[in-house]
């Protein structure tokens, strides 16, 4: 088994949804992430919130966050385990985020040689 | 009817529509805090808890208590605004120096938003959002969107209109809004004239949720409990524990209660004579007759009493031809004295023809005007026309009605009874 990362862009624009449809959100997203943890497959992950800080360069020039539009502000991410990349997408597959246009980048976690 | 089992839990762990009424009661109390000039600021303050909800519940699990966790993250986000500006916010309220001081800040907000107050909160922001300077349908969409947590889609559909005539709505409801100061509950005289507005706002809300010739039947159902919630919210006060307000309940309920048989399997309307009144909800009949019986303390005796007799001498009778339509006329005689409108005269025909006859129930319908663009009018005159055996007048008032009438239902039940008129001949 090995370990995935899961980023998280866009979804919901909470501005312009109601609270029901919030709700509704929400539980869509528990059910899928209860599903990951109750078969072991969801190890950790958060959610960010919006803003921050940006630092670049030499001289770490500091810059405030969002950084750019919201559906390419990284949202949360998770580590999951799977047997391997395809079965890590396979999962990523029934993420709630594709039907509020999101998208989410599947990235392994780099095995660190002895 | 899933409507009057308002606080129902669903096996989702979370009751239906929490996130709504939560919002509404956040915004209530917010807007109390805050003062009516603030009332962007409470919705983003609700905007972002639900944010929070929506974002920290998947992974970390709902909270043993969904409620308290919404209202203690609101009430940390009116402490963020406040620590941020409370002096540039210019709050009218004498305690305004408690909330710029770090010292007293918190205490006094958690003090001032408890739980306890929050019946109280959203009353008021009922009384403040059917304020008169509001004109109705301001007053709806106003309390659609803070009181009951409707986005403005939701509220575009429900009253089958753009999106763009609620946010018109809604602006200028909102500019009126901000210029009532805070927020109270009406007493004394005043009270009288302002609960009335009150119960028309609820009663025009039903209306909009119940008159089902339209589509999108979900949102109305949520739009019709709704109404029954707020009609049970003045009465849990009381201020408003009033006969009035009893007898506008029971009149909804008995509607509610016969909702479900209104429309058959294939979504086509079912007439009041061509019921199955099996169907009806025998249960929220039994709740309609107590709160009539309750409607009926005092002297006072109101349209909606009225209304609400009529409503339970149909809901009571075991078929249709054993109404009392004799009673019911007397009824409607007393409710056009009160409300001469020409829907009174037209449903009070109808009750006539069947005491007096079909001929007499016309005699009533040439009298009324107003409604000559009505497909309603002439489907019932279609209706009298028949029964007297003329079928080529009524055959002509069906057709009239059929051209006045965008309603696909309506269209359909028209239609079939065209079909009646023309097979049984002139």
């Amino acid at each position: 088994m090995s370990k995935y990362m899961f980023l998280f862009r866009g979804g919901m624009n909470p501005q312009t949804s109601s609270p029901e449809q919030m709700q509704a959100n929400m539980m869509k997203w528990k059910v899928w992430m209860d599903t990951l943890a109750s078969s072991g497959q969801m190890l950790a992950g958060e959610p960010l919130e919006g803003g921050g800080k940006l630092l670049t360069g030499r001289a770490r020039k500091i810059t405030d966050g969002p950084f750019a539009e919201s559906k390419e502000v990284v949202g949360g991410y998770l580590i999951v385990e799977a047997k391997s990349l395809d079965d890590a997408t396979d999962l990523s597959k029934t993420c709630p985020i594709f039907e509020n246009d999101g998208s989410v980048e599947v990235r392994p976690v780099q095995v660190m040689s002895m | 009817m899933r409507g009057v089992n308002v606080l129902e839990s669903n096996t989702n762990e979370l009751a239906d529509h929490l996130f709504r009424r939560e919002a509404g009661k956040m915004v209530a109390s917010l807007t109390r805090f805050f003062g009516s000039k603030h009332l962007e600021l409470a919705e983003d303050v609700v905007q972002d808890t639900l944010l929070k909800a929506m974002q920290e519940w998947p992974f970390k699990g709902i909270p043993d208590n969904p409620e308290a966790w919404l209202h203690r993250v609101a009430r940390n986000g009116v402490i963020d605004k406040l620590r941020r500006d409370a002096r540039g916010l210019d709050l009218l309220r004498e305690n305004a120096v408690l909330l710029r001081s770090e010292w007293t800040l918190a205490a006094t907000v958690h003090s001032e938003l408890n739980a306890s107050a929050i019946s109280d909160d959203q009353l008021r922001m009922f009384f403040a959002c059917c304020h008169p300077s509001l004109a109705p349908e301001q007053q709806v969409a106003l309390a659609l969107k803070t009181l009951c947590g409707f986005g403005v889609p939701e509220i575009a559909r429900a009253f089958v209109t753009s999106e763009e005539t609620i946010n018109k709505r809604l602006y200028r409801a909102r500019e009126a809004f901000r210029a009532l100061g805070q927020l109270e509950i009406p007493q004394g005289a005043e009270l009288n004239d302002r609960l009335g507005s009150v119960l028309s706002t609820i009663y025009l809300l039903f209306n909009e949720g119940y008159n089902a010739t339209r589509h999108e039947n979900l949102i109305r159902e949520d739009v019709i409990e709704e109404a029954l919630r707020l009609c049970q919210l003045l009465l849990d006060h009381p201020t408003t524990q009033r006969p009035e307000v009893h007898a506008l309940l029971a009149l909804m309920i008995f509607h509610a209660a016969r909702s479900e048989a209104r429309i058959d399997t294939d979504g086509a309307i079912v007439l009041l004579q061509d019921q199955d009144r099996s169907q009806w909800d025998r249960a929220l009949i039994a709740l309609g007759n107590e709160h009539l019986s309750r409607a009926s303390a005092g002297e006072l005796f109101t349209t909606y009493h009225l209304e609400a007799i009529i409503a339970s001498l149909h809901a009571n009778a075991i078929t249709y031809a054993s109404t009392d339509w004799r009673s019911i006329t007397r009824m409607y005689d007393e409710l056009f004295r009160m409300k001469p409108s020409p829907i009174v005269a037209l449903n009070r025909a109808i009750a006539v023809a069947e005491v007096d006859g079909p001929l007499r129930g016309l005699d009533e319908l040439d009298r009324i005007t107003g409604l000559e663009q009505q497909h309603l009018f002439h489907a019932v005159r279609g209706d009298l026309l028949q029964r007297a055996g003329r079928n080529r007048e009524a055959r002509a008032a069906f057709e009239h009605a059929l051209r006045l009438t965008s309603s696909p239902m309506e269209h359909e039940l028209l239609t079939r009874k065209l079909q009646t008129t023309e097979k049984a001949g002139p």
